[in-house]
């Protein structure tokens, strides 16, 4: 074979491996491969129980069928999860200006249920702006947090001030209670519009 | 003595001038238009005045170096043996970057400016699309590609055949070790210079073109927008310089042949092109000067540097040039005084970038057309001025070597013209009139008119000299 | 010199070290990276003699590797695939993928470099080194300064240390490739002679 065909065929081999593993130049990172797998296999959420910060309780999955939105943190945080309070008091303005209220409901569920008390998740409530109507701090029980993040697919690290270092990102939870797509933390916008989709393909679909 | 001993790819070389030629003819005339419409004398919507600002900058630093990668190639293929496919390869990656250039603007509505300044490109507003942003940006890289390569083949032949770098740089000759008779020619060691930063920048200028571009397409991985700028300004500083300091390698090897009298490299000749080659990399921070969240250091750095790098030009080309001027004999033709012209353009254009480059002055002045005013005496009264000069000494064979009438009257019309043209925009930037700006109040108006006046007078002169090159090239053909 | 033998040796050495300190090295992305990967590299570089006759003809100075292109794309194609981050996560979740890193970055990145290089044009070489420092540098760009956490499998602050460690090497290299540059090459200097006439 000469030079030249064997340079081609190499070029054919590796380029075509580049695609297939990064899901056709798509996701080069896991968290983007993760992103990518749910918008495709949809899959459906543990309903597991949660604590919210008044002290009551509720399930992940609506029985109304709202639109959940979820994002994991924990209260004592110094960083990403602040940014993501912020990000989140947006998503909830944006929504009752929308009149979606009735339709969407809002949890920053805490991976740290040991820790953040009801004491704890209503403060991060209040520092935020949290109207525990549409948005509430949850937290779930002990023995349920492993299959949540493992369904999630979030992936939490102790750092070394005592801390966790955790991917922090949008989840959107259909009315079936299935994951159906996940989004930057500061995407708002874009979280949105995809609220909005996602309600709007139940109306088609009735 | 060293005395070229190969011949020069002359028809790829005159080739290529061609395709600058015609280029820097488009551009001008793209700038012509701008002033017009600055001018109020016609109709531009604002949208496309800055398509075709960012066309006029990119294809004129592309022109411009184009024509100093040539002089540098050409001269040097004199002294060494170049591999000429190397230069077609440049050439071809050069003009397909120009493809995706002209593409990005004409085709995406790409507006965002030469220097691509994070985050416009990304955040156009609508304006344009991403893969408008991309494809720009994919033919600079293309374009520093070719650079790139061609610098590695002068470079490494420069290396190989003077000794390593610092012989190529006349090192020896400042150490004494070697005399100025047995030192490598003048255009050797400003090639050796140029090549060195030039491949420095393209190397930054990669790094931030490639994260550029991957932000486009992921935006979660961040650019940092300072240091971005800080790459972008140290790699467009480097690339635009490198094209006349390309360029004046043409006046240290056609001068002479004018003259008779040989140019050396004198020890202060290559202490002055060793101190060119850290003060083109080091200035760059006053370009910096409003970015209050810069270093203080590097802010003085790039004030300092600004005085000092006007130094080593004006003493070693352009005192010497008159020094060595003064005792010869020179002929003059259309050649000779394109080419003396270049220098002293260049050195007249040295002063306001001094003046801006002054930190004080910086703050109100740096926003108005005073900057364009610099570096137009710059490149249109220098390296472009020597690029024609070139291409006037490629033809010389083929017509007589006399002045003849309609040279000097090119010359003339285009010297008048390139000087009130310029002068406007220092005049504009004087009354703090901003660059950049593609509506313009009334009062500003008439300084954009008379400019608009002398820019035809620029493109009468330059079509004289490229009809002139063109003939030339037609007759030299068929003898 | 070093022989044929003696390479063998400590190639298997280093490759020997890099599976024992599997653990600490793969703790930090900055050692997994940039000294885990680069051990594995030489392991295959030494690996091979230029001019050993035990692989056969066809292998090292074969017609299908004429001028160093294919073995030259087979280590770009490998090294872009190991820069994914998500391999990087890949290879620590999953041993499966630990084993393809143990086996192809020192057989698809290190051999074919030591069979590749000698035979690549001088400014190709000169060109990817260029390449080189500068993707470095657009790796450390981005590691220091991408608000989001790259991989999963390693801390945010070790993440920002990769990238100065990228910054740093390619500084390194920089200043490696290029100081000899400088250096006078006196055998050569008969051209210089020549030209001086």
């Amino acid at each position: 074979m000469s030079a030249f065909k064997v340079n081609i065929v190499i070029i054919l081999i590796g380029s075509l491996i580049l695609w297939f593993t990064t899901d056709g130049l798509q996701a080069l990172t896991s968290e983007g491969a993760r992103r990518i797998e749910i918008t495709k296999l949809k899959p459906v959420m543990p309903n597991i129980t949660l604590e919210t910060m008044s002290g009551a309780y509720t399930k992940l999955k609506s029985e109304n069928g709202y639109v959940t939105v979820v994002d994991f943190i924990y209260t004592t945080c110094p960083f990403i999860c602040q940014v993501g309070g912020d990000n989140f008091a947006r998503l909830q303005a944006e929504i009752n200006e929308s009149n979606l209220d009735n339709k969407v409901r809002i949890f920053s569920i805490s991976f740290d249920p040991l820790k953040d008390n009801i004491e704890e998740l209503s403060y991060y409530g209040k520092r935020h702006n949290a109207d525990g109507k549409v948005w509430a701090i949850v937290r779930p029980k002990i023995e349920d947090l492993p299959r949540l993040l493992k369904a999630f697919g979030v992936v939490v690290i102790p750092d070394e001030e005592g801390g966790y270092v955790h991917n922090s990102a949008i989840h959107i939870i259909d009315q079936q209670g299935r994951l159906s797509s996940i989004l930057d933390s500061n995407d708002v916008q874009g979280a949105v519009k995809t609220i909005k989709r996602t309600l709007q393909l139940r109306r088609v679909r009735q | 003595m060293i005395k070229p001993s190969h011949e020069p790819h002359s028809n790829l070389i005159k080739f290529t001038m061609l395709l600058a030629g015609a280029v820097l003819l488009l551009m001008m005339i793209i700038g012509l238009l701008m002033r017009a419409a600055q001018g109020d004398l016609i109709e531009i919507d604002a949208a496309i005045f800055y398509q075709l600002m960012t066309a006029h900058g990119a294809g004129m630093v592309g022109a411009a170096s184009l024509t100093g990668a040539a002089i540098m190639w050409y001269f040097v293929s004199r002294y060494v043996h170049l591999v000429q496919e190397v230069f077609v390869v440049f050439l071809t990656l050069f003009l397909f970057g120009v493809l995706f250039i002209l593409g990005s603007i004409s085709l995406g509505q790409f507006g965002a400016g030469w220097t691509f300044l994070f985050p416009l490109p990304a955040i156009s507003g609508g304006a344009w699309e991403t893969g408008a942003a991309a494809a720009f940006i994919i033919g600079l890289i293309l374009i520093g590609v070719g650079f790139l390569l061609m610098n590695l083949e002068i470079g490494r032949k420069l290396i190989s055949t003077f000794d390593g770098i610092g012989g190529a740089l006349a090192w020896p000759v400042i150490s004494g070790k070697v005399a100025p008779d047995d030192a490598p020619p003048p255009a050797i060691v400003a090639s050796m210079a140029t090549i060195i930063f030039n491949t420095i920048g393209i190397v930054v200028g990669a790094a931030v073109l490639v994260s550029s571009l991957i932000n486009l397409y992921v935006p979660s991985f961040e650019v940092d927008a300072l240091l971005a700028k800080n790459m972008i300004y140290f790699f467009g500083h480097v690339f635009i310089n490198a094209t006349i300091y390309m360029a004046v390698v043409a006046v240290y090897e056609i001068i002479p042949e004018y003259t008779g009298k040989p140019w050396k490299t004198s020890r202060i000749f290559a202490i002055a092109w060793s101190a060119i080659l850290l003060f083109v990399m080091a200035v760059y921070p006053h370009h910096l000067l409003q970015d209050t969240v810069m270093p203080a250091w590097a802010l003085i750095m790039g004030q300092i540097v600004s005085y000092l790098s006007g130094i080593p030009l004006l003493t070693v080309t352009a005192f010497s040039l008159c020094v060595y001027l003064r005792g010869s004999n020179i002929k003059w033709d259309l050649a000779s005084a394109l080419l003396v012209l270049g220098v002293a353009g260049w050195s007249v254009g040295v002063v306001p970038a001094i003046i801006d480059g002054m930190i004080s002055v910086n703050k109100i002045m740096h926003n108005t057309q005073w900057v364009p005013g610099h570096f137009h005496i710059y490149l249109l009264l220098g390296e472009v001025a020597m690029s024609f000069g070139f291409m006037a000494y490629l033809i010389k064979e083929a017509k007589s070597s006399e002045f003849q009438m309609i040279d000097k009257t090119a010359f003339g019309v285009y010297l008048a013209g390139g000087i009130g043209f310029t002068l406007m925009f220092l005049v504009s930037g004087a009354m703090s009139v901003p660059r950049r700006w593609a509506v313009h109040a009334e009062e500003w108006m008439l300084q954009d008119r008379i400019a608009t006046a002398f820019a035809l007078l620029v493109i009468v002169g330059a079509l004289i000299f490229v009809a002139r090159y063109i003939i030339g090239i037609a007759t030299y053909r068929r003898t | 010199m070093i022989d044929g033998k003696m390479k063998l040796l400590i190639s298997s050495l280093i490759f020997t070290f890099c599976v024992l300190s599997k653990g600490a090295l793969e703790k930090l992305p900055l050692t997994h990276i940039l000294v885990q990967l680069p051990l594995l590299i030489c392991v295959g570089y030494l690996l091979v003699e230029d001019k050993s006759q035990k692989i056969g003809e066809w292998y090292i100075g074969g017609e299908w590797n004429k001028g160093g292109y294919a073995s030259l794309l087979i280590a770009i194609f490998t090294i872009a695939f190991w820069m994914l981050p998500r391999s990087i996560d890949a290879a620590i979740s999953s041993g499966t993928m630990e084993l393809l890193k143990f086996l192809t970055v020192p057989l698809l990145i290190g051999v074919p470099l030591k069979l590749g290089w000698h035979r690549t044009h001088p400014i190709l070489k000169g060109f990817l080194k260029a390449q080189a420092i500068s993707m470095l540098g657009v790796a450390a760009f981005i590691y220091i300064h991408a608000p989001i956490r790259i991989c999963n499998s390693y801390l945010e602050n070790a993440q920002q240390d990769l990238g100065y460690g990228f910054l740093y090497t390619s500084i390194a290299l920089a200043v490696i490739w290029s100081a000899p540059l400088f250096l006078s090459q006196s055998a050569k200097s008969f051209h210089l002679q020549i030209l001086r006439g």
